[in-house]
């Protein structure tokens, strides 16, 4: 999984925000913010990772349950599929 | 070419038609001399884009060309576009962002209503542009203001801005900066390349951690004014 040409992280006002910094994403008015984690997992996918690398990533960073971090990550994945942050 | 001064930039371009040439006329410049960048339409340019604007006359289209246009070199002289209606009271300026049909103009027209007495005026009626000048923000008045021809030639410095929904009662709070980012995204027009984004966006960063900004629910009662202007000029950065 990869996140798509054209969206960058940025940080504005003490916040991790993903822009679109290109015309073939029309999304540009729309603001998507990310957390911590958000970040971590954003980064993570920028640069293309399954999502059980994701899995584990949360597991080794944060310390929690692989049950916990799977949910975090189906979610995370969830929310950046449905915004068409992926390819 | 004519060169007009609008908001704080000299720009050549030679209105073909009379809505933008009209409209244009109390920016022109009385001295020719250099611009700091050049508009350029041609009536075949605006009759090979008609078609993708059913709604839109030729004049129209010019009007509106040459707005975006201008609106996007803005970016790159600290400038940007605020989709508002921008109301001066006491010699400070107001904005009222919202999408079309929401009521900013209304907004701003109790606000004239109700400080008549305080040199209460319009300075664009629906896209001011908002410029950074020595670390402070500003109001311009520019051609451009929509359908209506509500604007005028000044520069006046913004006090707060308010982001509108229609309610049936009043209410207003202030916006954190990381809301009121979001709110100006949505409220003004995308660059074409990727540096001037990144000038724009680290403009509307200091444009929110500057200027106060709420989010104002009204209706059309002039206690909607009085209630709007009692937090935004109280208002501390």
């Amino acid at each position: 999984m990869r996140i798509k040409q054209g969206y960058k992280l940025r940080k504005m006002c003490g916040s991790s925000i993903v822009v679109s910094v290109s015309k073939d994403n029309d999304n540009f008015n729309g603001m998507v913010t990310l957390n911590e984690s958000g970040e971590l997992l954003w980064n993570a996918l920028y640069n293309g990772a399954e999502e059980s690398e994701l899995v584990s990533l949360l597991v080794s960073e944060y310390g929690i349950d692989s049950e916990s971090a799977s949910s975090d990550v189906a979610e995370f994945i969830k929310k950046v599929e449905g915004a068409g942050f992926i390819e | 070419m004519n060169y007009y001064s609008i908001a704080g930039v000299t720009v050549g371009y030679e209105p073909i038609y009379e809505l933008l040439r009209k409209r244009s006329e109390p920016y022109l410049c009385k001295e020719s001399g250099k611009s700091d960048f050049n508009i350029v339409t041609t009536e075949l340019k605006l009759k090979e884009k008609l078609p993708q604007f059913p709604l839109l006359t030729l004049p129209k289209l010019e009007y509106m060309f040459v707005g975006a246009e201008f609106y996007n070199e803005l970016i790159r002289h600290n400038g940007f576009l605020l989709h508002a209606s921008a109301v001066v009271v006491n010699g400070e300026a107001y904005a009222f962002s919202a999408p079309s049909g929401t009521g900013k103009s209304t907004h701003t027209s109790l606000w004239m209503e109700h400080f008549r007495d305080n040199g209460a005026f319009i300075i664009n009626d629906d896209k001011p542009a908002i410029k950074l000048i020595d670390g402070r923000f500003y109001v311009y008045g520019t051609p451009f203001s929509g359908k209506s021809d509500l604007n005028v030639n000044v520069c006046v410095p913004l006090k707060a801005v308010s982001f509108i929904q229609r309610a049936d009662t009043n209410s207003i709070y202030r916006m954190t900066p990381m809301q009121a980012v979001a709110s100006v995204l949505q409220e003004t027009i995308r660059p074409d390349d990727e540096n001037t984004l990144s000038i724009l966006l680290n403009n509307i960063e200091k444009f929110a951690m500057q200027i106060p900004a709420f989010s104002l629910s009204c209706n059309m009662s002039e206690a909607a004014a009085e209630q709007a202007y009692a937090a935004m000029s109280n208002a501390k950065n």
